[in-house]
């Protein structure tokens, strides 16, 4: 029995990848060796990524609502009276307004470089459906819809053919389409369905609408919006200013403009001396505060979150570190040298924290779904929080920096063994 | 009595192992509370020792005489406070904690009292666990393992954990580990201490067998272990105080 093997069929250098897949490989079964050997306490440490994880999917979901909600329409061009505010659900009813709106909004349009002028009005009045009990108070929102018109309060307007036809070139005389596309929060409160019929009285004027049929239910599906949830209804300008007392002067809130052309901003400042012209880059305040709270809470949630997981991962990979000495010590005596212990160590580390963090996206996606149920069946009518497939990347690679942050402790620790010490427990 | 030696002259082999006047020392480092904050203890002191390939030697001498140390020097496993310690004609005490890790990976292989085998791992996989780092592939360790573990008699144990196993199938699979890397220098500290007596014998012989033609310092308390030694060097207070050559 035995005698030595004079043979030398050791590896040579081209063996290096062969080596650290075999440390990767020892590295992850020790990983599920903890699985087994303690599995109560590496479960509280995944455990505690995961909800980490969790808590950061989540919020930034409600982040992402937030400044999604902000961007109610896509204009890259707004004209908006002097002193006025930007389109929001808030409805100044006493405030200036644009005058002339068809005839200086058909004007910008014409532009070869406009893609799209929309003049807006909008009012708060009440509706209802022939079956309806009680009116409901509505924002109607007037637009003369256009080719690639955006969405004005976070419903599109798609549904609507182009042109106004009641206007006819100022006399009002012309016929009305009575078409209306009503946001899903509308729907709700009118309980009203496609096809039909819709009568608006405004308060103002105590005058009501010849009847409107729903053309199309907006859910805001594409808007990704909170203000589906608003009671909106959108429908052709003539006929708001007809039913409001708007049409003497064809009166408008805004004019939405698309355009990328800076000729086309000189000229609609041109056509509106008077007004106040936002672009992209400056839009309202309002909108711009918004997006600054979406962005701070995102922000809150990244540095909380890396924070928190860096802790409860530096804490459990130094126990684990702690439980492994033995194997430190006999895998020294074997022949691994520092750095591969500390290899075997660091994908320990990582593979806890990068499990915590999968189990975590998929109990945020869970928990964002949740808690969209929950505000759905309590306050509001549509989602609060949403998903984003980058969510995934995002949220595995802040728990991955958080590993990463975490690495240096245990790898001290783990560098700290006594080999001789533990061999000889 | 030692056992025979082989016919060949032990002086016309090559030195193995040297030790060379080496004294070391335990704790007494300097901390925050001031130098030698700890009491330091002298683990061994002038030791002189030459250590042919081929021979087998017991090293033997009560609890605390220096035993241990004497192999985690020759190991590499630490540095003596002063002396040098030469193993296979390099000096390890000038050489760094990553040569002497490669020189112990390549040239070493080490047996403990406490078996100190992984529990997750199966027997093969413990075997083979220093082929690892020398870059075998999968299926080449599962071989070397399983053919190492048919030598020490658990062929048909490869694919237990050493839960499943006696303590002295333990210390077989620890024994096969040993040989894995097909060292020139086989280390074993108290390889029987765990085991009653005649497992123990029985662990003694196969190692003593296995590791033929190979250099063999075996530490232990146990005198009836020294009958199968070809020279027995005994140690009392870190000092060599006979060298039975």
């Amino acid at each position: 029995m035995g005698g030595r093997d004079d043979t030398d069929d050791r590896p040579t250098a081209a063996a290096a990848p062969r080596r650290w897949l075999a440390i990767f490989r020892f590295a992850v079964g020790r990983v599920a060796a903890q699985f087994r050997q303690t599995p109560r306490r590496t479960t509280v440490t995944i455990g505690l990524v995961a909800v980490t994880i969790a808590l950061l999917v989540i919020v930034t979901g409600l982040s992402v609502a937030l400044a999604d909600d902000t961007t109610e329409d896509e204009a890259d061009i707004r004209v908006v009276p002097e002193d006025g505010g930007t389109l929001s659900p808030v409805v100044e009813i006493e405030g200036p307004r644009l005058s002339d709106a068809h005839e200086r909004t058909a004007t910008i349009d014409d532009r070869e470089d406009v893609d799209y002028a929309v003049p807006v009005l909008m009012e708060v009045v009440q509706a209802g459906t022939p079956d309806s009990d009680d009116p409901v108070n509505v924002l109607a929102v007037g637009i003369v819809p256009s080719e690639g018109s955006p969405p004005v309060g976070g419903v599109s307007t798609d549904a609507l053919e182009p042109g106004d036809p009641h206007y006819a070139d100022g006399s009002y005389d012309g016929p009305e389409t009575g078409d209306a596309v009503l946001s899903s929060g509308a729907a709700a409160q009118l309980e009203a369905e496609e096809t039909d019929q819709l009568f608006l009285m405004s308060p103002r004027t105590g005058a009501l609408s010849q009847p409107h049929e729903v053309t199309a239910i907006d859910d805001g599906a594409d808007t990704a919006s909170l203000s589906s949830e608003l009671p909106v209804v959108v429908v052709r300008l003539s006929e708001l200013q007809t039913l409001t007392g708007a049409a003497e002067e064809d009166l408008a809130d805004q004019v939405l403009v698309g355009t990328e052309s800076s000729a086309a901003e000189a000229a609609v400042e041109e056509t509106y001396p008077n007004a106040t012209v936002e672009s992209d880059g400056d839009a309202g305040l309002a909108a711009l505060q918004d997006d600054d709270l979406a962005l701070a809470t995102s922000a809150i949630a990244l540095v909380v979150g890396i924070g928190i997981c860096t802790l409860f991962i530096t804490t459990a990979s130094a126990l684990v570190v702690e439980r492994e000495r033995q194997t430190l010590a006999v895998l020294a005596s074997v022949g691994f040298p520092t750095r591969s212990r500390l290899a075997i160590v660091a994908i320990m580390t990582l593979g806890l924290t990068i499990a915590g963090g999968l189990i975590g996206i998929a109990v945020g996606y869970g928990g964002i779904a949740l808690t969209n149920y929950l505000a759905m069946e309590t306050v509001t009518s549509s989602a609060i929080a949403t998903t984003h497939p980058a969510f995934i990347p995002y949220a595995l690679g802040v728990a991955i920096g958080a590993g990463l942050f975490a690495m240096p402790y245990p790898l001290y620790l783990a560098a700290r063994t006594d080999a001789i010490a533990e061999l000889r427990r | 009595m030692a056992r025979e030696r082989p016919s060949e002259t032990a002086t016309a082999r090559p030195v193995a192992v040297r030790c060379t006047d080496v004294t070391h020392e335990y704790g007494g480092r300097s901390s925050w509370l001031g130098s030698d904050a700890g009491r330091s203890v002298t683990a061994l002191r002038d030791v002189s020792l030459e250590i042919r390939s081929n021979e087998v030697v017991g090293l033997t001498g009560p609890s605390g005489s220096g035993k241990s140390t004497v192999l985690h020097a020759i190991a590499g496993l630490v540095v003596p406070t002063a002396g040098t310690v030469e193993l296979l004609g390099t000096d390890l005490t000038t050489r760094s904690e990553t040569e002497r890790t490669r020189l112990r990976r390549e040239s070493v292989g080490l047996v403990f009292q406490q078996f100190h085998l992984l529990p997750a791992l199966s027997a093969a996989a413990n075997v083979a666990l220093p082929l690892v780092q020398l870059g075998y592939g999968r299926r080449d360790r599962r071989t070397r393992a399983r053919e190492l573990l048919e030598q020490v008699g658990l062929g048909d144990r490869v694919d237990h954990r050493p839960g499943e196993l006696s303590g002295g199938e333990q210390q077989r699979v620890a024994i096969a580990r040993s040989l894995v890397t097909d060292p020139d220098v086989v280390l074993a500290d108290e390889p029987t201490g765990e085991l009653d007596t005649e497992t123990g014998m029985a662990i003694l012989a196969l190692l003593v067998d296995v590791a033929d033609e190979r250099t063999v310092v075996l530490a232990t308390h146990d005198e009836r272990a020294v009958d199968r030694m070809h020279r027995v060097v005994r140690l009392l207070d870190g000092e060599v105080i006979d060298d039975g050559r």
